[in-house]
């Protein structure tokens, strides 16, 4: 049997991520040395896994990084597909916040659907909805209506909301755009509403 | 309920009392003054070989709390003058006494910097006794690469990364091993040795030591951005003979990690035994100094060379009620003890990360933690 390693080991130049760029991700602001420190044991034991949620935060961080020097690794551009490992799923929980950080890394803009990979076999887990034109659809106010299936409700601008909706087909229409159908699943629906690639603060 | 088996990654940490090859080099041209099948011990002199070039510099104004303008006034030396180790170069009397400033090394005084204060002293040509460092038998002699190959008797520890060629000294143990050490802590008396620090080494401790001459540095954690300065990065596997001067091994990982007690109680038992220290390979060489070895080495046959292996057959292993293991993330990062039960349901961690867990009972506390963040000590 090889060696147990973990998510991380298969990005190489971990060790080139900037500790101040992992430190710009935190609430908490903790000391570069410490957070070197942690990149660089996470290097050397990756298969060990966070026991608190600030480890967690950091592991979080760090995967942000990652994301953007390798987003091939979560997103798939010509197939308009984010994909997930079952590895990554279960390494990052809960699976909104992990998707969440893939969308406002990668900001990838149409109607992408999102999968869970575990092998060679394919879940489908949601859609996301991420309108390119957002000034053209709050047409200078700060909230839209989103009607899900006959249900309408309000979404403020520059909002990335995720709604976990399990039905297979929905019928969605954002402000006055043409009604779509998508699929959602184990994840929902993600409706990613800013205007310019910014991070909400999701914590 | 669990029923599969739970595996952990093994670390080789330690071989006790192994016969294999130590290889001894001649570091300028020289003689060998051993045969092949002689028995050496570790006073021996197996070969002489010259040491010739190389330049050293003191800051003369800063040893003797002189402005750089002036401080050359006070040297007893005139600038290229030969001089020998210990002798003084140059002194200040001030209120509170006198500054002294000896030669570290034999030398001649190349030239004086008044801007910098930086004496630049030219190493003079010498000869070296290489001594045989242990107990043992002469199993190969390359006279034109000047190499010596010894059989002998030595525990083997293994760290988990390190950086530099190997260097040969004498063990010095200079702090506990959950101590931060830092420039302090390393003096005068450790050059040419092979210091065991406590659970982190400092950046200024390891300038220190350059700088003095020692020739290795032991530590349980060391500061990713000062190992990066040495190693230039931690993806250095295939790095083979670096040149920084000297060799350091850390043995648990980044950061202030108490050295861990299996090794650190060998190094107390080895205090100033004559030791290898390979940071390329991360490898501490600890020759028996039990003269008796030499029965042992005589009864066994090696293939040439045998090194030490730092690869194991196996790299993972079940984890059953009684291994050996060390956690390897924080909490308790670097504590050590023995799986006492391992849990048959998984547990949410506060992270949100379901595991299993194992119960270890350390040398004064039992603990809980996931199964993933422990090695599996294996130790001959």
């Amino acid at each position: 049997m090889p060696k147990l390693v973990g998510i991380f080991s298969y990005f190489k130049d971990l060790d080139k991520v900037s500790p101040a760029d992992i430190s710009s991700w935190l609430r908490f602001k903790g000391d570069i040395h410490i957070l070197a420190n942690f990149i660089g044991n996470r290097i050397i034991y990756s298969q060990t896994v966070p026991i608190n949620k600030l480890d967690l935060d950091i592991d979080m961080a760090i995967l942000r990084e990652v994301i953007k020097k390798t987003p091939e690794y979560f997103y798939l551009k010509k197939e308009d597909k984010i994909i997930i490992s079952k590895d990554l799923k279960e390494r990052f929980p809960p699976l909104s916040k992990l998707v969440t950080i893939i969308i406002e890394t990668i900001n990838p803009k149409g109607l992408i659907t999102i999968h869970l990979k575990e092998g060679n076999n394919y879940q489908f887990l949601g859609t996301l909805i991420a309108p390119e034109n957002i000034e053209g659809l709050f047409k200078g106010k700060q909230s839209v209506s989103v009607v899900v299936n006959g249900v309408a409700t309000q979404l403020l601008k520059n909002s990335l909301s995720i709604s976990g909706v399990n039905k297979v087909t929905m019928k969605i229409k954002i402000g006055d755009s043409k009604e779509i159908s998508v699929n959602g699943g184990q994840l929902g629906i993600v409706i990613d509403l800013r205007d310019k690639p910014q991070v909400t603060n999701n914590e | 309920m669990n029923n599969q088996p739970l595996f952990s990654n093994l670390r080789l940490r330690s071989r006790l009392n192994q016969c294999l090859h130590i290889k001894r080099f001649l570091k300028g041209k020289g003689k060998i003054k051993v045969s092949l099948n002689q028995e050496v011990s570790p006073n021996d002199v197996i070969a002489v070989y010259e040491i010739s070039g190389g330049f050293t510099s003191i800051n003369l104004a800063r040893e003797l709390n002189l402005s750089p303008q002036i401080a050359d006034k006070n040297l007893t030396r005139k600038i290229g003058s030969t001089f020998f180790r210990g002798e003084l170069l140059a002194s200040k009397k001030s209120l509170f006494g006198q500054n002294f400033l000896t030669a570290p090394t034999d030398g001649v005084l190349e030239n004086y910097n008044p801007k910098t204060g930086e004496l630049r002293i030219k190493f003079l040509p010498k000869e070296v006794e290489l001594t045989a460092g242990v107990f043992g038998v002469i199993d190969q002699l390359d006279p034109e690469k000047g190499e010596i190959l010894i059989r002998t008797m030595v525990t083997e520890i293994f760290g988990v990364l390190g950086t530099g060629s190997e260097k040969s000294g004498h063990l010095s143990v200079i702090a506990g091993n959950g101590d931060l050490v830092n420039a302090s802590r390393i003096t005068e008396s450790h050059r040419e040795k092979i210091v065991v620090a406590g659970a982190l080494v400092l950046g200024e401790a390891l300038r220190k030591a350059f700088s003095l001459g020692l020739k290795g540095l032991i530590s349980g954690g060391i500061n990713l951005s000062d190992y990066s300065a040495l190693a230039g990065s931690i993806y250095g596997e295939k790095k083979i003979d670096t040149e920084i001067g000297f060799s350091v091994l850390v043995t648990e990982g980044f950061g202030l990690i108490p050295l861990g007690m299996d090794i650190y109680k060998i190094a107390r038992e080895n205090e100033g035994n004559f030791v290898f220290l390979n940071g390329d390979r991360s490898t501490l060489i600890l020759p028996s100094p039990d003269p008796n070895s030499i029965l042992s080495i005589r009864k066994i046959r090696l293939p040439i060379p045998t090194f030490a292996k730092t690869v194991l057959e196996k790299e993972v292993a079940e984890l059953k009620v009684g291994s050996k293991v060390r956690v390897v993330w924080p909490p308790f990062m670097g504590a050590q003890g023995e799986v006492l039960a391992i849990d048959q349901t998984p547990t949410r961690l506060e992270s949100g990360i379901f595991t299993f867990m194992v119960t270890l009972e350390l040398q004064n506390q039992k603990l809980k933690v996931p199964y993933t963040n422990v090695e599996i000590i294996q130790d001959f």
